[in-house]
């Protein structure tokens, strides 16, 4: 184990400069030529034609054609639909959009994340996702103590610190977007709630492969919620844990209420030494697979932490070329 | 940016469990992996910058400036400026000084002198923290030492001797005759000494944790530590300057919530985070420093080189 | 191989700087063959003395009159520490610059229906061959954070991201000349790393005059000695959004400069779409 690893830096390539030129000229051919796949299916697809492909930069015309629908990414003058960032030209049935290389979480609907408190307001809290703006979290969309079916109360406003205050992490659902693309959140599930005995890493949210469900349980005796912001919390393995409960309908009355009285208190449980160790061992299995850009998914971390299993030190995994073993393995798995 | 009790919570006790747990899995000694790049601006004699994997970046400049009938405690100037921190704010100058002391004490300023009673260079060390999310110091130190590595000063030509007649001091054209500031040649030509090669100073920021020390704490780290400690490291040993601090809030990380809570803490009469230390964590830091320093002078050592370097 | 020289040998001073360069080039890296002019490199030194504009056409640096320094653009050089980030090298101006944002702004009083963008520019110390401490209040560099400022809401959407807030930091390492359209062109590459929508690049260029010449893209010294004006546009269109004149320049010799900065800011926008594209490329080959 090195006490301190330095990299210097690698030195600039310049062998593709000339390749680069001449492809930034064939792009600009495509733009306005039918492609000959095109061709074929043109009766149906008359309008896929006359699109640029690939990638785009602010300012590059895409089409002239105005049947296209606009989507993000693009702007229009008149009958031309130009691109607004670098990114890759995607079509769904009549809109056009441009997808950026890169940028920060763009909230949709039914996203599972993770949030951390950041300002308490009238009736609602908000919180930050890693988003370009604040996600709102009202008083109506969480659960209180006391059953869901519960009135709110008056004395529920001015205790809202009381439940959920700033710097609280949480386990959320985007409800809906407003109108300018922020988010509505709720925790209206036993699912959701505030997160305990354990840690919070991040990774770049384009990172996150979108899958039916976020949260995992990891060999190891830790559990995982990996939010669709990027924002990933490991924490230890509960066996009533809230977490991986499905919604069941057979929940007596007083689960229900010892559970949500639960949800929202500050103590976290004992945990043993071994699952603390995991838990940096995985936040370091993570950092590899977010360091080599390899898209995270369930099977990947847990190829990873298998791979990582070789260092018996979990503190060799934070070296460069540790990570892209580790990353490597995952992706062959 | 604060943090819910959980995670303070869960931090703290990992932190000073026995071993320590880091949330990384580091051993106590064990630093991040860091960037370097050094020698890439023509326009300095000497430059570098260091990288930290949690988007810390610190850009360092030396220039030399000649000066005349200048006290010894002025030939080494240090200045750091933290973006989007004003420069009179305590946290740069607290390191500004800190470093400034270090490097004057630990310097043989024979290496600065060009004429025996009137002239000397003065060197000019800039640190600019480009952005960080712990406590700056490590970043500058590593960077500074690595710019004074690769700092070089002109050949003097002209006469050294001037105690009797004054001469304005006259320096040679090539740069392949220049000196590094580091090397023997410089204090053998300048002091008729040994010709001893200098390896800069380094300062360290260590965040004490219950019984645990750990060397280069992370953001979290710093903010469940109970204190933070700051040594010197020269000529192969412990220095000055030694130094408790608050590592929680000396980042400059504390948001006005946190400030305001601290202002009625004090006005209580509650004792703030920072805790005494004992005598026995101190000189655990000691050992643990006097353990682990010398490899990070070597790895330092190792990247210096003195051959042009480009920035990416 | 280096060279320096004494920049100053008055008998009264006190002190003198000693100034540092490049001679000659590695070359292969630095000959970037480009359509509309020749960009090349630039070795400003030990010809302190040597005429702005030679009989035979030359420059002091070598160059002709319309030959930009070799333009070196690197974007998304700080993956973690910022949403956008790029690097540009302009002959020896060599400038950093991160985007942070569109995100919440950090003054809730000021959330409008537009985002709402700021820029700071922070030169070091260092950056300049006699060392210069920076001023806290230092007019010149509060006028370029308007210029820039200004120039860049014209060409991002601003309200595609209302109620957020764009910081875009500069930070300037080494300055020959030509500062504020090499800032204009980082900040422009910052921004389309950072995903911010902009109807097109955004680029600026300097170019002076000197004896019935225009001269484009002009150094420390050249600034020094030649009236000159900067422009800044936006895409390939000859509309000028930004212009910037501090010196005395003949009516005669304002169209071709303007004519020549025009140009030259063009050939800007093709070099740094290159690099968007490879960066690009590089990204997409990766998923």
């Amino acid at each position: 184990m090195a006490i301190l690893t330095i990299q210097k830096a690698t030195p600039r390539e310049e062998e593709d400069v000339e390749m680069v030129y001449s492809d930034a000229d064939s792009d600009a051919e495509e733009q306005m030529v039918m492609s000959d796949d095109e061709n074929e299916d043109m009766d149906d697809n008359a309008q896929a034609a006359n699109v640029a492909a690939g990638l785009v930069t602010p300012g590059k015309l895409i089409t002239e054609d105005p049947i296209w629908m606009r989507g993000h990414g693009t702007y229009s003058v008149g009958n031309k639909t130009f691109s607004s960032t670098a990114g890759v030209v995607t079509k769904t049935n009549k809109l056009l959009s441009v997808v950026p290389l890169r940028g920060r979480y763009q909230p949709q609907i039914g996203d599972h994340v993770v949030g951390r408190i950041v300002d308490v307001g009238v009736k609602r809290w908000r919180v930050d996702i890693g988003a370009k703006q604040l996600a709102v979290l009202q008083l109506g969309s969480v659960n209180l103590p006391g059953g869901i079916l519960r009135r709110k109360q008056e004395s529920d406003e001015l205790q809202m610190r009381g439940f959920l205050k700033e710097g609280d992490l949480i386990n959320t659902e985007v409800q809906s977007l407003y109108q300018d693309g922020s988010a509505a959140l709720h925790t209206r599930s036993l699912r959701y709630g505030k997160l305990r005995n354990g840690v919070l890493i991040t990774v770049p949210s384009a990172l996150i492969v979108r899958a039916k469900s976020h949260v995992h349980q990891l060999p190891g005796g830790v559990d995982t919620v990996v939010g669709v912001n990027g924002w990933i919390w490991l924490c230890m393995a509960w066996a009533n844990s809230h977490l991986t409960r499905e919604n069941t309908t057979s929940i007596t009355r007083l689960e229900e209420e010892a559970s949500l009285t639960e949800t929202y208190s500050d103590k976290n449980e004992d945990i043993p030494r071994s699952v603390r160790e995991n838990i940096a061992r995985y936040a370091n299995c993570f950092k590899a697979l977010a360091a080599n850009e390899v898209g995270i998914t369930e099977d990947r971390v847990i190829a990873a932490y298998e791979a990582s299993l070789v260092y018996p030190s979990a503190g060799d995994l934070i070296d460069k070329e540790a990570k892209e073993i580790i990353a490597a393995k995952a992706i062959a798995a | 940016m604060p943090f819910s009790p959980a995670e303070i919570d869960y931090l703290r006790k990992s932190l000073q469990a026995t071993p320590t747990i880091r949330p990384d899995a580091r051993e106590p000694n064990q630093f991040r992996p860091v960037d370097a790049a050094q020698n890439f601006l023509p326009a300095t004699n000497g430059s570098a910058r260091i990288r930290t994997s949690d988007g810390g970046e610190c850009i360092v400049g030396v220039k030399a400036k000649v000066v005349k009938n200048s006290s010894v405690d002025e030939l080494i100037a240090v200045e750091v400026d933290i973006d989007d921190i004003r420069d009179d704010s305590p946290l740069p100058k607290l390191l500004s000084a800190v470093l400034q002391t270090l490097i004057l004490s630990s310097i043989d300023t024979n290496r600065l002198r060009l004429t025996r009673s009137n002239y000397a260079f003065k060197l000019h060390i800039d640190a600019l923290v480009l952005s960080h999310t712990s406590f700056p110091l490590n970043l500058v130190s590593l960077a500074i030492f690595l710019a004074l590595k690769c700092t070089r000063l002109p050949l003097l030509v002209s006469s050294a001797n001037d105690e009797e007649h004054e001469e304005v001091p006259v320096f040679s054209d090539d740069w392949e005759e220049s000196l590094a500031l580091c090397g023997g040649e410089i204090l053998a030509n300048n002091s008729g000494s040994e010709a001893i090669s200098w390896t800069p100073p380094l300062v360290f920021s260590l965040a004490v944790v219950g019984n645990n020390i750990l060397v280069d704490p992370t953001h979290e780290e710093e903010s469940v530590s109970d204190l933070g400690l700051i040594m010197g490291w020269c000529n192969g040993q412990v220095c000055a300057p030694l130094r408790i601090i608050d590592l929680a809030s000396a980042g400059g990380n504390v948001s006005p919530e946190q400030l305001s809570q601290q202002q009625s803490m004090l006005e209580q009469g509650i004792d703030l985070n920072m805790k005494g230390t004992s005598r026995k964590l101190i000189m655990k830091a000691y050992s643990l420093l006097t353990n682990t320093a010398p490899e990070v002078v070597a790895a330092l050592d190792a990247t210096a080189d003195e051959e042009d370097g480009a920035l990416f | 191989m280096f060279v320096w020289e004494l920049s100053d040998t008055s008998a009264n001073c006190d002190s003198f700087w000693i100034r540092r360069g490049r001679l000659g080039s590695d070359t292969g890296t630095l000959d970037q063959t480009h359509r509309a002019l020749l960009p090349s490199y630039s070795s400003p030194l030990t010809q302190s003395r040597h005429e702005i504009y030679s009989p035979e056409g030359l420059r002091t640096d070598g160059r002709r009159w319309n030959e930009i320094r070799n333009f070196d653009c690197k974007i998304n050089t700080h993956p973690t520490s910022a949403d956008g980030s790029s690097y540009v090298e302009w002959g020896h101006t060599k400038v950093v610059c991160t985007v942070d944002g569109p995100r919440e702004p950090d003054n809730r009083q000021n959330t409008t229906d537009r985002a709402v963008i700021s820029v700071n520019v922070n030169v070091a110390s260092f950056s300049t061959e006699t060392r210069i401490k920076r001023q806290r209040n230092d007019k010149r560099l509060a006028e370029m954070n308007i210029l820039i400022r200004q120039l860049l809401e014209e060409a991002v959407l601003t309200k595609l991201n209302p109620r957020t807030q764009i910081a875009v930091n500069i930070t300037v390492i080494a300055q020959d000349g030509g500062l504020l359209p090499a800032c204009i062109n980082a900040a422009c590459l910052a921004m389309i790393d950072a995903g911010v929508p902009l109807t097109d690049y955004v680029s600026a260029c300097s170019s002076g005059v000197y004896s019935n010449n225009a001269l484009i893209d002009l150094n420390t010294l050249e600034e020094q000695d030649v009236p000159f004006l900067t422009i800044g546009v936006i895409g390939k269109s000859d509309k000028i959004s930004m212009l910037t004149l501090e010196t005395q320049l003949p009516m005669a010799s304002l169209e071709p400069v303007l004519a020549t900065s025009l140009s030259g800011a063009h050939a800007i926008q093709d070099i740094m779409d290159a690099a968007v594209r490879k960066h690009g490329k590089h990204r997409l080959e990766r998923k």
